[in-house]
C-alpha cells in the first residue's frame, strides 16, 4: 500500500505539504509566518538564523510575547491531533534583532 | 436558474440621434460588429446604461422586439464613470423574451458633439430567479487586472482567506473600482459568465439583487478550483479591484 493509501484509509484525507508558504525571512517588525488555513492538519518552522525568533498567533508578537525559537535550527511545530484548533490559525513571527532567515512548510489537506 | 452578462461600450458622438454602440468582444456569445447574437438564455433580466452628462435615450433593438416595442432603456446614468446603484431598474421577475440566435443591438442617443464612452450592460438568463437561503458567509476578495475598452479582460482572483476544502455556491457578490463598469465570472467547466455591475469604492452600496443569495445560486465551484473574473471599465489601464463573494458550502 502506499502512503497515500494508507493516509486515507487510516484518516480519511488527502495531503500535500507547502514549503515557505508565506515568507523565508523575519525582521524585527511582527510579520505573517503562516496564514490561517483551515485546511492545515499541520507546520513546522525552522531557524536557520544565528538571532533569536519568537512566534505567536497574533501580531503582538515580541520578545516578551510569544514563543522562543532559538538560533541555528531550533524549531517549533504544531500537528492537529495535538494542537487542535491552533493548527489551522495565522502564525506571526518577529526576530527582534534582525533580518533572520527561516524555513517552513505546512501540511494541508486538499 | 441561469444567467449571463453580456454587453456595449463604444466612444462616439451621437449627435441626437440614436445610433447602435459597438459589442463588447466576447469569448461565449457570438459577436459581430454591433450585434450580440442572442445565446440559449433568451430571457433578458435587465439592462444597465453608463452613459454620458448629456445623454438622451438608449435602447435595445432585435426582430422580435420591433414586433412589439423597441426595449427604451431607463433610467440612465449621465455620469461618465462607474455605475450608480440607484440608477439600476430590473425586470429579473419579469423577463422578456427575446429569440435564441436573433441578433441584439443596444443603442444610444447624447446631445453633446463630443465623443464620449457609452456602456450597456444587458442580463440573459432562462428564466425567473429562485432566490436560495442558508448559510451565507462573505469572504473578501481581489484582483489586478489590465482593462481594455471595448473588450471582457481576464483575470484570477486573489481571497482573502483560504476557503475550508469543499464545493461551493456562488450567490452573490460585489466588486468596486474608480473605473470598473462590468464584472462577470468564469467558472472553471462553467460556459455563462454570470456577474454585475461595478461601484466606484466601497463604500456605496451594491445593488441589493445582487447579494445575499437573492438571485440563486449563480454557479457552484471547487476550492481548489475558484473561478476567475472578467472586467469591463470606463478607461483602459491597470485596475486594482475589490470584492466580497457571498458563498455557501454545500460539501
Amino acid at each position: 500500500m502506499s502512503l497515500a493509501d494508507l493516509l486515507m484509509e487510516r484518516f480519511k484525507v488527502k495531503t500535500r505539504a507547502i514549503e515557505n508558504p508565506v515568507i523565508t525571512s523575519i525582521g524585527a517588525t511582527a510579520v505573517l509566518v503562516l496564514n490561517n488555513n483551515p485546511n492545515r492538519l499541520a507546520w513546522v518552522m525552522v531557524n536557520l538564523s544565528v538571532n533569536a525568533i519568537y512566534m505567536a498567533l497574533n501580531n503582538g508578537v515580541s520578545a516578551t510575547n510569544g514563543i522562543y525559537i532559538p538560533p541555528n535550527g531550533g524549531n517549533v511545530s504544531m500537528i492537529w491531533d495535538e494542537d487542535f484548533q491552533t493548527t489551522a490559525w495565522a502564525i506571526w513571527g518577529i526576530a527582534p534583532a534582525g533580518a533572520s532567515a527561516i524555513y517552513s512548510f505546512e501540511v494541508v489537506e486538499y | 436558474m441561469a444567467f449571463t452578462l453580456i454587453g456595449w461600450q463604444e466612444s462616439e458622438d451621437e449627435a441626437s440621434v440614436l445610433l447602435p454602440k459597438a459589442a463588447i468582444t466576447d469569448t461565449h456569445v457570438t459577436v459581430v460588429g454591433d450585434i450580440i447574437y442572442v445565446p440559449g438564455l433568451n430571457k433578458l433580466l435587465a439592462e444597465y446604461v453608463q452613459g454620458s452628462a448629456t445623454g438622451r435615450f438608449a435602447e435595445l433593438r432585435s426582430p422580435s422586439l420591433r414586433a412589439k416595442v423597441l426595449q427604451d432603456l431607463a433610467p440612465i446614468s449621465l455620469a461618465a464613470t462607474t455605475p450608480n446603484p440607484a440608477l439600476f431598474a430590473p425586470h429579473f421577475h419579469n423577463p422578456i423574451t427575446l429569440v435564441e440566435g436573433e441578433g441584439l443591438e443596444a443603442l444610444y442617443d447624447q446631445t453633446t458633439a463630443v465623443a464620449a464612452i457609452k456602456t450597456i450592460l444587458a442580463w440573459l438568463g432562462d428564466g425567473v430567479p429562485t432566490p436560495i437561503t442558508g448559510d451565507i458567509m462573505t469572504v473578501r476578495v481581489a484582483a489586478t487586472i489590465t482593462a481594455v475598452v471595448g473588450a471582457w479582460v481576464n483575470g484570477a482572483l486573489t481571497f482573502s482567506q483560504t476557503l475550508p476544502k469543499g464545493r461551493y455556491a456562488m450567490v452573490g457578490a460585489a466588486f468596486w473600482q474608480a473605473n470598473l463598469i462590468g464584472v462577470r465570472f468564469a467558472p472553471v467547466g462553467a460556459f455563462w459568465r454570470p456577474g454585475l455591475f461595478g461601484v466606484a469604492t466601497v463604500g456605496i452600496q451594491q445593488a441589493e439583487i445582487f447579494r445575499y443569495g437573492r438571485l440563486g445560486t449563480w454557479f457552484e465551484f471547487e476550492s481548489l478550483t475558484p473561478p476567475t473574473i472578467e472586467i469591463v471599465c470606463f478607461a483602459a489601464g491597470a485596475a486594482t479591484i475589490g470584492g466580497y463573494l457571498d458563498l455557501i458550502k454545500i460539501a
